[in-house]
């Protein structure tokens, strides 16, 4: 069809007539159409209604995502009309919506810490992730894990079920591990903006750390000689130690910080100079100076002092203390006056509050600790004079009080009683009732003087934190409402440096960050956190009591790590995983939402957390129904659905079963597809949490298909999988979430060596040394033609090639091949004589274009989902499907046009039955089948009447006749057949298959072999020498190399118990009786494995294996493509497997071996030709000779085929499935 | 022989006519071979059922209101007797004279063409369609016609589709005509779900055969061998008949292969639609034939494209349908001659509410609506004051009673904001609360919406969520212009009819009566003293006689008064439950 013409925002395009409006402006990049139902891979559905664009003529706006574009249309994506109607679907999403979108803790805390994220990663053991998750808000971790008035765990939901997260422990507790302080924060390149900032104060140092990371350089003017301000002055040690504050300031000058010591601005730097010198000022000068108690003589009595001073002087130098102190406050610092004053040694310290201890601001730990430690508190009394002796306190004259009617705090306003005065005789008294700024020298500048409230604190506007004199900003104890808490302090300092960045950059505002939560609608209870246990809370240890007192030793010592563990595993995890990536989030914060408009009725759900691997909050589904359209596209039978009308339409697993409970193959596709935090995957390990990942992309090796995989790597052994993110690349369960078991199974970390009935952990050198000699006694005494190497399917080419050459060169033998293909009994090399090539004759592609598909002993759904849903989508475009099984998939049993049930091996007499009916038909014209090589003969000897074949086969003659037709009537004709699964297995049955292809095609139709692998690198075997036949590259055996020369003769070989040692590489043949039989006169058995297996057990050296993840490499998928696999994850042993197998090779004596990728690479080119794929590519099309047909009578028995030995990827496979629902089931 | 008639649509059959035929019965067992018993479908005269007719040559008199007690007497002295019961009768047809009964003035400006056979025939059996000029149409359009003389004919007659939208029926037929396939369908569509309509329902109960016709000629026009009826399931007394008709037409050859010897065949299935209403819309439809959710999807490409299946569809409601066979045989020009210009032929209209008559009316297209409501409605019940009618359902919009003398045709109705619709008119009085009545609509549709677009979905709930609010006496300043405001954003970005039309009903009200909208909101007060939360109960001091029966019944003990004294409520008190009013015999109780 031809390209029509329309116009798009005045502008002429040129578009293809089948492409949607949507499809045409991103093609030209003409603007950002939002979209939240859209999916490239899906067929449009229009459901949002955020697309909408105005289409010249048209009385309503249309859906662009669904419009397709026509001659002469004239389109507008953005005008003000287009915008509301944006704004206000954006607004109805967003108002049944009931969520969070960060947790309540992060949203409680001043700064913002991500308290959720760094539980996680402390619950992942991911510590160092955790500290720096919290520098990217706090960079004051350690301190505030200390002695922060925690404002996340007042908040926190899990209060509902029993107590709050142990929120700051945790935070203590990652700070406490070793390495956290360790190298150079990240920073941005030097911008050459230089930053003053007037305190080292927690505001200070806060700005002075993201500036510093945002590449400015900032300056810190310190009046005092040290650092830390009211932290280190205002804080006893015992509560905070000067090496936490040291360690915490030392790594956030690592970021470029400087502190210039002892120099106070206004005194001995004027504001001015620094004005001028600086780019930006940042006061941060804190609230030195203490309140009075406004009673007479507070000032010129020896005795009385304030606290706002005692507590800096002892922190520089104390002084021991006697007698009876009373302190008056009761704040935190009236607890930290009264308890350093206990230490320092007075014999009686009272606590004067005037209201009760309920009302105090001060911690409750605090006050607890202070009644532990022996102080008392004396309640309902206030000081009103002083008694002297000689100018030396004597007494404090205190009055009664009773509590009266609430004051604006909240609470009861202290009375006093009339003629309740008593004494209180004492030595020194204490006044500890809040602070004030003193400012000299800060306020004033060349051009005006910085605004002041009435407290004395500077007026700033709270956002940007910026005061009245431009290029100045303001924070912490001096800004705003005057002295709070350090939290506030760290939230001052973040918001002051990310608007001095701007101010300094002369760039704009950013938008607020949109967040939705629960609490809009109503603060959520209890019943909506589903089944929750109870979990006591833990909380830090302290010292004791005793080794308290006269020491400044610090009294909370932290948590266990069973504490932190216990701890982050009571996180209910509220915020959303998919914060970063939810895009309801993200245009609601482009198209500034207001979420008040259209508040009414929320639908609240209980999340759905059954599934073994994902997890479904119908609170967060906006029914776009891009789930319930991959699901229908992935599984012919859908596990998802709509369910209710109207408002009360919720995405529901079919007839409302749990997800669990349907007929859901644990994919996972439909979470890819989700545009918002409704479908979240679960990790294999705890924590949950919206975190940033390392991603690294890769392959998988569950099969033969090699789809793309993405590691999403937290940091060291924390990661999941994620597909590759290429539209309509999907993952199977295997792939997903096979990596589980990864993390799940015990891992062999070191070799492990049998030392009589003793099994112990081994030095690597000393187990390759080890195997070696014990192979090579063997070796020597029963011959090299006694000893075999086994490898895995799975391995890489670079493992296999290293084991061919171990085998060859190192023992001497060609008793070298796979277990489980043994095992499976697939012939190797079997379509040698037929294609050229044992192998698929095209890739997987020629499925889409077929308009006939037969799947022989494949089960396409349980074993290669990714393939079958290429057939599901051929199928639905027209294609027919014959199946031939004798268990059928859902896919086979709802899509198939014809579906067969041969008896239980003679699946090559039922298709020789097929292509003798299209003989007899006149379909293959005689001439045409004689111009192929064996075809005369094939023709003489034919002997397959349609009721013999019918009767031995089990197949209904009219069956047969039908698939004939099916042929007949189909011009492309892709044959799926897996040679490794047993369950239908026939002799002779690829062969037939490659005889039916190559007659197709000299009939003139178009025809293709595909062999789907159950084993990643099965194709590989042969070309990388692990086959007795040939040498890596198809070699002949060299000279002097002994042992079977076919698999048919190892594995005559191996039954007859001929092996004395064997070399077992990722196979675990003793795990099932046969196969375990061969190994029964062994005399020595070396294994090497990844995880624990009956073969590692029995095994006399074990060698640490890797996971496909941890090796690099490369592996043949079944098309016959070369595929590289990156090392994504460290192995837990250090070394991946080929590097073990390299160690190995050169304890054997082999060189050349450093650089096996070359070889490989020559190998594989040579032999592959220059696309890298080795099929068909022989030019020749020949029939099997007669000796290998099969002749169908009764008396050919099928062998039967024995169970394989697992290879991990059945054995996973078999794991997976239990974990997973394992059902596939059909509903009838 | 006497034949004795009665009407047993669901009309009939829910005012009792199964007990009246049923006595009937006796009395014919009794006296065998006294008249012959048939039954009907619905006459229009829903009002006045059970209707009896006695049929004598072409003489026929139809008595309204037929009690067993009152059959019995008509045996007795019409049947037996000859002697007609006038006081009874609500209809007198005799050829050549005017039409008499009690019923003549509303029913003499009727056009009946849809609604041709209903109650004359018996609609389970083939004969009596035939007897009456049945599948004649249908033998000339096989035998006689080629396709595309068919959909000129259907084309000239100006037939437009009767499901609401009015797209001309002859102009679609040629799209799906054009179309190349092997395979395609003809669907009606038979899921009426306005609340309020039963024109739908009452052809497929009293003229199955006339829908079935028109499929079979629709079939022959666009090449379609396969047709399906989605039905309701609400609606069992329609699928019974309409499967009996299909079975007779089938075993008559009607149906099936080589019809009429034709060479042409021809198939129909019932569907039964589960109760969505969405699924009327057309794309729903065809997704609920395929036994999916019934959910609509964009369009283009539209059903003469793919459609069922994927394969051209036409889709026509069953009144456009039963409109074929009258104008194959009596042709385009005849019926052309009647409406207006743009709108041609007849429409029945279905009317309810507060109008004396309720039931179905055929009328040609054009005349006012004051005629529909006074002239063949007879006015407003209880001699009311006539406020609104409420056209096209949820979907449709309120025409207030100052543009009563818009005539309903397809061009003057949508401009009033309202629609033409299938022809659901609810009529309203001036007791009608048009918040409320909005209110009613707008949970109707957010009850029926299918979920899919956000518009709709949550849109329609929030405007609902201000209307209720409203109602209840908490509406705010700003509430109006919301309304207007969200109520054209659906509009704009629903994808089907059925979000694209919800806010009608609210921003016609709006438009048309908005004081009323202002009362609820700034003065607190419902206008009609509709809304419980905005009215209080009052007992005329005039009126009231004291019997205490008000006080004896008030559940909450809020009214006072002494034995033949002038009772009170106390407002403070009263629960607002109505008890009162239904217990006073003397109309002293009132709202205000």
């Amino acid at each position: 069809m031809e390209n029509v013409k329309i116009k798009i925002n005045g502008r002429e395009i040129e578009a293809a007539p089948d492409k949607t409006i949507l499809e045409v402006v991103r093609e030209h990049e003409l603007d950002a159409i939002p979209t939240l139902c859209y999916s490239q891979e899906l067929e449009p559905y229009a459901s949002c209604f955020l697309c909408v664009v105005e289409v010249k003529g048209r009385a309503n706006l249309v859906p662009a995502c669904a419009t397709r574009v026509a001659p002469g249309m004239e389109v507008t994506t953005r005008n003000d009309r287009i915008i509301e109607s944006r704004r206000t679907a954006l607004e109805l999403l967003v108002s049944n919506h009931y969520a969070d979108c960060i947790s309540p803790c992060m949203e409680g805390c001043p700064a913002h810490v991500d308290a959720q994220g760094y539980i996680a990663l402390s619950a992942m053991g991911l510590y160092r992730q955790a500290v720096d998750l919290i520098r990217e808000t706090n960079p004051l971790p350690a301190i505030c894990g200390r002695v922060c008035v925690r404002k996340c765990e007042v908040v926190c939901r899990r209060a509902d079920v029993d107590k709050p997260v142990g929120i700051n422990a945790i935070k203590r507790f990652v700070t406490d591990q070793p390495g956290v302080y360790d190298g150079t924060p990240a920073c941005e390149p030097p911008t050459g903006k230089t930053i003053a900032i007037v305190g080292a104060g927690p505001a200070g140092l806060t700005a002075a750390w993201f500036l510093g990371r945002q590449g400015h350089k900032p300056v810190m003017y310190e009046a005092m000689a040290r650092s830390g301000g009211m932290l280190r002055y205002g804080i006893p040690v015992y509560r905070l130690p000067d090496e936490v504050i040291d360690r915490e300031v030392e790594y956030i000058c690592r970021a470029g910080g400087e502190i210039r010591y002892n120099v106070r601005v206004g005194h001995d730097v004027a504001l001015d100079e620094l004005m001028k010198k600086y780019d930006a000022v940042f006061l941060g000068p804190g609230a030195w100076a203490g309140n009075p108690m406004k009673v007479e003589g507070e000032f010129d009595t020896d005795g009385v002092v304030q606290g706002a001073d005692f507590l800096p002087e002892q922190a520089e130098k104390p002084t021991p203390l006697k007698g009876t102190v009373v302190v008056v406050g009761g704040g935190n610092s009236a607890m930290d006056v009264a308890r350093t004053s206990w230490r320092l040694g007075a014999d009686k310290v009272i606590i004067l509050y005037r209201r009760t201890k309920d009302e105090m601001p001060a911690d409750r730990m605090e006050i607890e600790d202070c009644l532990a430690e022996g102080i008392e508190i004396m309640e309902l009394a206030a000081p009103v004079g002083i008694l002297k002796d000689n100018g030396k306190l004597k007494a404090l004259r205190c009055i009664r009080m009773k509590l009266g009617e609430p004051d604006g705090s909240g609470r009861r306003r202290p009375i006093p009683l009339e003629g309740s005065e008593f004494d209180l005789p004492c030595h020194m008294a204490v006044s500890a009732i809040g602070q004030a700024t003193r400012l000299e020298g800060l306020t004033k500048s060349p051009d005006a003087a910085i605004g002041l409230t009435k407290w004395n604190t500077f007026v700033i506007d709270p956002e940007t934190l910026t005061t009245n004199v431009r290029g100045v900003f303001a924070g912490g104890d001096a800004a705003d409402d005057g002295p709070t808490v350090i939290i506030d302090a760290i939230a001052d300092g973040q918001r002051a440096a990310r608007a001095i960045d701007a101010y300094v950059k002369g760039s704009g505002r950013r938008p607020r960050p949109f967040i939705v939560k629960k609490e809009f609608w109503a603060k959520p209870g209890k019943a909506e956190l589903g089944e929750v246990k109870e979990s006591p809370r833990h909380e830090v240890h302290q010292i004791s009591v005793e080794a308290r007192r006269g020491s400044f030793a610090e009294v909370a010592t932290g948590f266990e790590f069973e504490d932190n563990t216990h701890e982050c595993n009571r996180c209910l995890s509220c915020g959303c995983l998919r914060y970063d990536t939810c895009y309801l989030r993200i245009y609601a914060e482009e198209y500034g939402i207001d979420m008040n408009r259209f508040k009414g009725h929320v639908r609240k759900h209980k999340v759905d957390d059954r599934h073994p691997h994902v997890v479904y909050d119908p609170n967060k589904c906006i029914l776009c129904s891009r789930c319930i359209r991959t699901c229908a596209r992935v599984l012919p039978i859908s596990a998802l659905g709509l369910v209710g009308r109207g408002f009360r339409t919720e995405m529901r697993p079919a007839l409302n079963d749990p997800l669990v409970e349907t007929s859901c193959v644990s994919c996972g596709n439909c979470v890819d597809s989700c545009p918002t935090g409704a479908l979240t995957v679960k990790y294999p390990f705890p924590g949950r949490a919206s975190l940033e990942t390392d991603d690294e992309p890769t392959h998988c090796a569950y099969c033969s298909l090699a789809c793309s995989v993405t590691v999403k790597k937290f940091g060291d052994g924390r990661y999941y999988i994620a597909p590759s993110g290429i539209p309509g690349d999907y993952l199977c369960r295997y792939g997903r979430f096979g990596n589980e078991l990864f993390i799940k199974r015990k891992r062999i970390t070191a070799p492990e060596i049998r030392r009589g009935s003793e099994i112990q952990t081994g030095d690597l050198c000393e187990a390759q040394q080890l195997i070696v000699f014990g192979m090579k006694r063997v070796a020597s005494k029963y011959g090299a033609g006694k000893v075999g190497v086994f490898v895995s399917p799975e391995l890489t080419n670079e493992e296999l090639y290293l084991a061919s050459r171990i085998a060859r060169e190192g023992l001497g033998t060609s008793n070298i091949a796979s277990l489980s293909i043994l095992g499976t009994g697939t012939e190797a090399g079997a379509l040698d004589e037929s294609l050229g090539f044992t192998a698929s004759t095209a890739d997987r592609s020629c499925v889409d274009g077929a308009d006939l598909i037969i799947c022989n002993n494949t089960a396409m759904e349980s074993d290669h989902l990714i393939l079958a849903i290429r057939v599901i989508q051929a199928v639905r475009a027209g294609a027919k499907l014959i199946v031939s099984n004798s268990t059928l998939d859902p896919t086979d049993q709802i899509l198939s046009t014809l579906a067969m049930d041969p008896m239980r091996g003679r699946a090559a007499i039922l298709w020789n039955g097929v292509i003798q009916v299209l003989l007899d038909e006149g379909y293959f014209s005689t001439a045409a089948v004689k111009k192929i090589a064996g075809a005369a003969n094939f023709l003489k000897s034919r002997d397959f009447k349609l009721d013999t074949v019918a009767a031995l086969s089990g197949v209904d003659a009219s069956a047969i006749g039908k698939a004939a037709a099916l042929i007949k009537g189909a011009r492309r004709i892709v044959i799926i057949h897996s040679p490794d699964r047993v369950q239908d297995q026939a002799p002779g049955d690829m062969e037939t298959l490659a005889n039916l292809v190559v007659l197709l095609r000299a009939a003139g139709a178009g025809a293709e072999l595909v062999l789907p692998r159950m084993n990643a690198n099965s194709a590989a075997l042969e070309i990388m020498g692990a086959d007795p036949a040939f040498g890596p590259g198809r070699t002949p055996n060299p000279e002097g190399v002994v042992g079977a020369r076919s698999r048919e003769e190892l594995r005559a070989l191996l039954a007859s118990g001929g092996i004395k040692g064997a070399l077992i590489i990722g196979e675990d043949p003793l795990a099932w009786g046969q196969t375990g039989s061969w190994f029964q006169n062994v005399e020595f058995i070396a294994a090497m494995d990844w995880t624990d297996t009956e073969t590692t057990r029995y095994a006399d050296v074990v060698l640490p294996g890797s996971t496909y993840l941890e090796t690099a490499g490369t592996r043949c998928n079944f098309e016959g493509a070369l595929v590289e696999y990156s090392k994504t994850v460290e192995p837990p042993s250090g070394s991946s497997g080929d590097e073990v197998l390299r160690g190995l090779a050169r304890e054997f004596g082999l060189t050349t071996i450093d650089d096996t990728t070359a070889e490989i690479e020559t190998i594989v080119r040579k032999k592959l030709g220059d696309l890298a794929r080795f099929y068909w590519n022989t030019g020749e099309e020949r029939f099997a000779p007669a000796a290998k047909r099969l002749v169908p009578t009764g008396a050919v028995a099928h062998t039967g085929s024995i169970h394989p030995p697992l290879t991990h990827g059945e054995r996973y496979k078999r794991e997976i499935r239990e974990v997973g629902t394992g059902r596939f089931r059909v509903r009838r | 022989m006497k034949k004795v008639i009665v009407g047993m649509s669901t009309c009939g059959l829910s005012a009792g006519s199964q007990k009246t035929y049923d006595r009937l019965g006796e009395l014919l067992a009794a006296n065998p071979g006294a008249f012959e018993l048939k039954s009907a479908g619905c006459i229009g005269m829903c009002y006045r059922e059970p209707l009896v007719e006695i049929r004598e040559n072409d003489t026929r008199i139809v008595y309204g209101a037929v009690t067993p007690e009152l059959a019995e007497k008509i045996f007795n002295e019409h049947v037996g007797g000859g002697r007609v019961l006038e006081e009874h009768v609500a209809l007198r047809i005799e050829p050549g004279r005017e039409l008499g009964g009690s019923e003549a003035p509303h029913q003499k400006n009727q056009v009946r063409i849809v609604l041709r056979n209903c109650g004359l025939i018996d609609p389970e059996s083939l004969a009596e369609y035939e007897a009456a000029g049945g599948y004649r149409a249908l033998r000339k359009a096989l035998l006689e016609m080629k396709p595309d003389e068919i959909v000129k004919v259907v084309k000239d007659s100006g037939l437009r589709g009767r499901g609401g939208a009015g797209f001309p029926t002859g102009l679609k037929w040629s799209f799906a005509a054009a179309q190349k396939s092997d395979v395609k369908y003809v669907v009606c569509n038979a899921d009426e779900g306005d609340p309020g309509a039963f024109m739908d329902r009452s052809v497929l109960e009293g003229d199955p055969h006339s829908v079935i016709e028109g499929m079979i000629v629709c079939g022959k026009a666009i090449g379609a061998h396969a047709g399906y009826v989605y039905c309701r399931a609400e609606y069992p007394m329609a699928i019974r008949r309409l499967t009996i008709a299909l079975e007779a037409a089938r075993e008559k050859g009607h149906l099936g292969t080589n019809i009429l010897g034709s060479g042409f065949d021809f198939d129909i299935k019932i569907k039964q639609g589960a109760g969505a209403f969405v699924c009327g819309e057309e794309t729903a439809l065809f997704q609920s034939i395929e036994g999916k959710r019934g959910m609509p999807r964009i369009r283009p490409p539209f059903p003469a494209e793919k459609g069922l299946w994927q394969k051209p569809t036409n889709n026509n409601n069953v009144e456009t349908y039963a409109n074929v066979p009258w104008i194959l045989m009596n042709g385009a020009a005849a019926y052309a001659a009647y409406g207006t210009e743009k709108s041609r032929g007849t429409k029945v209209f279905a009317l309810a509410g507060k109008v004396k008559n309720g039931g179905l009316a055929e009328v040609p297209m054009g005349i006012p609506i004051n005629d529909l409501v006074f002239k063949i409605g007879g006015g407003i019940k209880e001699g009311r004051a006539f406020k609104a009618v409420q056209m096209g359902g949820p979907s449709g919009g309120c025409i207030p009673a100052s543009l009563g003398h818009t005539p309903v045709d397809f061009e003057s109705i949508p401009a009033t904001g309202a629609i033409m619709g299938s022809g659901g008119m609810v009529v309203m009085d001036d007791q009608t609360c048009m918040v409320e009545m909005a209110r009613f609509f707008l949970d109707f549709t957010q009850n029926e919406s299918c979920g899919k677009c956000t518009f709709c979905r949550v849109g329609t709930l929030r405007m609902l969520e201000i209307l209720t609010r409203i109602t209840q006496g908490e509406g705010r300043i700003e509430d109006i212009e919301n309304l207007k405001t969200l109520g054209a954003q659906i509009k704009d970005a629903s994808l089907c009819g059925l979000g694209q039309t919800a806010p009608n009903p609210v921003l016609t009200t709006i438009k048309y009566f908005g004081e009323e909208y202002e009362a609820h909101i700034k003065d607190k007060r419902c206008p009609a003293a509709s809304c419980t939360a905005l009215v209080d109960f009052c007992i005329d001091a005039e009126t009231c006689t004291g019997c205490t029966v008000c006080a004896k019944n008030c559940p909450v003990n809020a009214i006072t008064g002494e034995r033949k004294k002038t009772h009170v409520i106390d407002t403070s008190i009263c629960a607002k439950c109505g008890k009162c009013i239904t217990v006073c015999t003397f109309g002293a109780v009132y709202k205000k």
